[in-house]
């Protein structure tokens, strides 16, 4: 096969399961965003919706990788879990860029005002088209391009079900050439036609996001859509079936299946004296991702107050087109003469990581910047000044709820997909460390699926404590230094 | 108190090119803000909402220096808790809070040891705003108006030296805006801090103002005492910014006062002081009249040069015919 035939055959899967995903996160949205303010259920409503983008993919990979086994004989129902699974993240996906896009600047009205014009000018279509795109058809062409694009992307749990040849995916057939000994050259080169394809999908995807930054209306909701009576109970029961069977896909079955070798698992680590090792790997590799987490923050908050737009394309664009690509460039550049004394250090990876979180810590930043009112941090930095003590308590409690917990919670997320991604970690990592997920899925390799599943449990339990602890001393010292001032 | 609340020298701030603005949106400001009641006028887009911000620090300027006197009066005055609050234009509320818990929060309502004393405080904040209905509302759960009241409320019992309105009371019913006004001109008296605020109703800067700015394309055209601007503006430019005016230069005088007024620059007459006098004799004809309740406008011909001007005037009770042949007296 080549990888032209690996190509179309992506290209194709992305469309498609891209497409279907549109009126299944439509009416999950819908489900999300229906109703007036935010209750605690419309939270856990979104939480759960979104969840499905946080599963690890060696999780479900490993719990399906099974099933593919059985269905080896057969190439439609291999491409139909494969599909499946990935549907259901894109889904995830797009549900959660409906959630976050920012309202348009053409609203209901000005669509309107437009079509109350008597005499359409000539080529008023073009017009029609332009508002038509940056206003009701914006969000769905947005949900849509990211799910194109992340499905094109995929490589993990392709190359996790992937028994025989199916499902065939560009990336793994370019991962397996590279591991094949393609000379590194060759490799670029196929990334390059991989990438003059994502092309397509970016430049859109970028002229849409460019086109959401200039609102500065904060989230909308489904309410200028919302249907009535019979039919929003029904897609209501639709939306909610949607849910259910999607958490239980990519996060119930794979705990239910795994749970009951947590337990041996533990305990054949303590029997082996491995669990401390881990550990020691599981906390260099969360320092690692967070270090990387923290500068694509950085360097997304500078680059929000850019002002040269060609410049923050082209700090994205790498990042956007998958860790494939990050990965062999960052390997071919660190081969260079001048920066090849890096090469077998912490650092390729750590900046092979930023660069690939880069567009969604910049998305994350601008999000932040859009949803934050300024005039409500500046009230509570006023307050801080205060003379009693409880006003200035008051203040950074303030400060601490609406600004600082949403700091904590990005690094969060974007460390959680550093820490997951096995492409960079185990392309670009130094010689003397192995990342916890590269470590996941050696023992995956060679089938010890108890140390596996414990492995994996404390991979995702130990972030989950570490940020906790980080998130409460952030809290204490803030309202510490208010007493103090 | 200090004189000087703020200098600002040569200080401009950039336009927000994310939003599509490259323009400045303050333009080498110089300005000296004295303590008291200072209003900002301008029109939309002018730079008033900008000056504000980065009056109470919230943006940085792009180039210049801005010295916040201000601030010497927390060390000075012991009865200020803040040396600054604001009511930004959107409220600035915190939207996890309850109307009583930003009360509660302020530095004003907890002068008092007693937790009983501090609630009590902002009890009567919240019924002098006709709140007391809505105080376990968080912000989304209010009205615009009642956003507005909260904010405005919560301002007055930060209990700060100086205290920054943007466009306050804009959301509120124009019923209960004059309660509300009294309201902060009270504790601004009763405190002796200062307001700086930015408006666009120009019965509001005449009557809470003693200081005005005038702001235009992101610069200041005027500075001065408001009765100064109200009486004798410099230009019909400024003039404007504080209600309608008939302007005049040496010539329009001679024609349409009948050298009443003997000036040697343009001058400017506020309604008030214009009166339409039906007069048979007279060389003005009525074009077109419009009443508009504290004032009326009137399109006179001054039918010997054939040429017309619109002038506001005081309402004489009589009605203006079309046609109708007037003069016009000026009341001192």
């Amino acid at each position: 096969m080549t990888i032209e035939t690996a190509l179309w055959w992506s290209i194709c899967r992305s469309l498609l399961v891209s497409t279907i995903a549109l009126p299944l996160a439509a009416i999950l949205w819908q489900l999300c965003s229906a109703g007036s303010g935010r209750s605690i259920q419309k939270r856990l409503l979104a939480f759960g919706a979104i969840l499905p983008l946080f599963v690890p993919d060696l999780l479900v990979g490993f719990t399906y990788r099974l099933t593919s086994t059985r269905l080896v004989h057969s190439v439609a129902a291999t491409e139909a879990l494969y599909a499946a699974l990935l549907l259901i993240r894109i889904v995830s996906l797009q549900v959660a860029v409906r959630l976050v896009l920012p309202a348009s600047s053409v609203t209901i009205e000005s669509l309107h005002s437009w079509k109350m014009q008597q005499s359409p000018t000539p080529g008023w279509w073009l017009t029609w088209l332009r508002m038509q795109i940056l206003g009701p058809l914006r969000r769905p062409l947005a949900a849509w391009l990211a799910g194109c694009l992340l499905c094109f992307q995929d490589f993990e749990t392709a190359a996790l079900l992937q028994i025989d040849r199916h499902p065939i995916a560009w990336t793994v057939w370019l991962f397996d050439a590279h591991a094949a000994g393609e000379p590194l050259r060759n490799s670029l080169r196929f990334v390059s036609e991989g990438l003059i394809l994502q092309a397509a999908i970016l430049v859109p995807a970028i002229f849409l996001l460019n086109a959401s930054q200039k609102s500065t209306e904060g989230l909308n909701t489904a309410s200028n859509t919302k249907p009535n009576g019979a039919r929003k109970r029904a897609i209501n029961v639709i939306a909610l079936l949607l849910l259910t069977g999607s958490l239980i896909t990519v996060a119930g079955w794979p705990a239910i299946s795994n749970g009951g070798s947590i337990a041996d698992g533990f305990l054949t680590l303590w029997r082996q004296n491995t669990l401390q090792p881990r550990s020691k790997q599981i906390a260099a590799s969360l320092i690692t991702s967070i270090t990387a987490a923290a500068l694509a923050l950085s360097i997304s908050r500078w680059l929000c107050e850019l002002k040269s737009r060609v410049l923050v394309i082209a700090f994205l664009l790498p990042g956007l087109c998958g860790s494939l690509f990050v990965s062999l460039t960052m390997l071919a550049i660190f081969q260079l003469p001048g920066v090849n004394k890096a090469y077998d250090t912490w650092l390729p990876m750590i900046l092979g990581q930023s660069v690939l979180i880069m567009p969604r810590a910049w998305l994350l930043v601008t999000l932040l910047n859009v949803n934050s009112n300024s005039g409500t941090l500046h009230s509570a930095k006023l307050l801080g000044n205060a003379t009693y003590h409880k006003s200035q308590q008051m203040a950074h409690a303030i400060l601490w709820r609406l600004q600082h917990r949403r700091w904590v919670l990005v690094i969060a997320i974007l460390s959680h997909w550093c820490l997951w991604d096995v492409t960079i970690a185990s392309t670009l990592r130094p010689v003397t460390f192995e990342p916890i997920v590269t470590r996941l899925y050696n023992e995956m390799h060679y089938n010890r699926t108890e140390t596996l599943v414990a492995l994996t449990v404390l991979t995702i339990a130990t972030p989950f404590i570490a940020y906790l602890l980080i998130g409460s001393v952030w809290k204490r010292t803030s309202l510490l230094r208010g007493t103090d001032a | 108190m200090p004189d000087s609340l703020w200098n600002l020298e040569n200080v401009s701030l950039a336009g927000d090119s994310l939003v599509g603005n490259s323009r400045n949106r303050l333009h080498e400001i110089s300005l000296h803000i004295p303590a008291g009641v200072t209003a900002i006028v301008g029109y939309s887009g002018a730079g008033k909402t900008s000056l504000l911000n980065v009056l109470a620090g919230m943006e940085t300027p792009s180039s210049g220096k801005v010295e916040s006197r201000h601030s010497d009066t927390r060390l000075s005055a012991a009865e200020f808790s803040l040396p600054l609050f604001w009511a930004p234009q959107d409220g600035g509320l915190w939207p996890h809070l309850t109307a009583i818990q930003h009360l509660n929060a302020m530095p004003g309502c907890q002068t008092e040891l007693n937790a009983a004393n501090s609630r009590k405080s902002a009890d009567n904040w919240l019924q002098l705003f006709d709140l007391e209905h809505r105080q376990n509302a968080v912000p989304r759960e209010l009205s615009k108006g009642e956003q507005a009241r909260l904010s405005i409320a919560r301002a007055l019992a930060a209990n700060s030296a100086v205290l920054l309105m943007d466009e306050p009371l804009t959301h509120v019913d124009p019923a209960r805006k004059p309660k509300y006004w009294s309201l902060i001109r009270e504790h601004i008296m009763a405190s002796n801090s200062s307001l700086v605020f930015c408006t666009h109703e120009t019965a509001v800067v005449i009557r809470e103002s003693q200081f005005v700015i005038c702001l235009e394309n992101g610069q200041v055209i005027h500075t001065g005492t408001s009765q100064q601007l109200y009486d004798n503006p410099p230009n019909v430019n400024v003039a404007q910014f504080l209600g309608p005016i008939n302007w005049f230069d040496r010539e329009a005088s001679s024609i349409w006062l009948a050298d009443q007024i003997s000036q040697q620059t343009d001058f400017g007459l506020r309604p008030e002081r214009t009166l339409l006098i039906p007069d048979e004799n007279g060389a003005l004809r009525i074009l077109s009249f419009h009443f508009s309740g504290s004032y009326a406008e009137t399109k006179l011909e001054h039918i010997p040069s054939s040429s017309e001007k619109t002038f506001v005037h005081r309402p004489s009770g009589n009605v203006h015919q079309p046609g109708q042949l007037v003069r016009i007296q000026v009341l001192s």
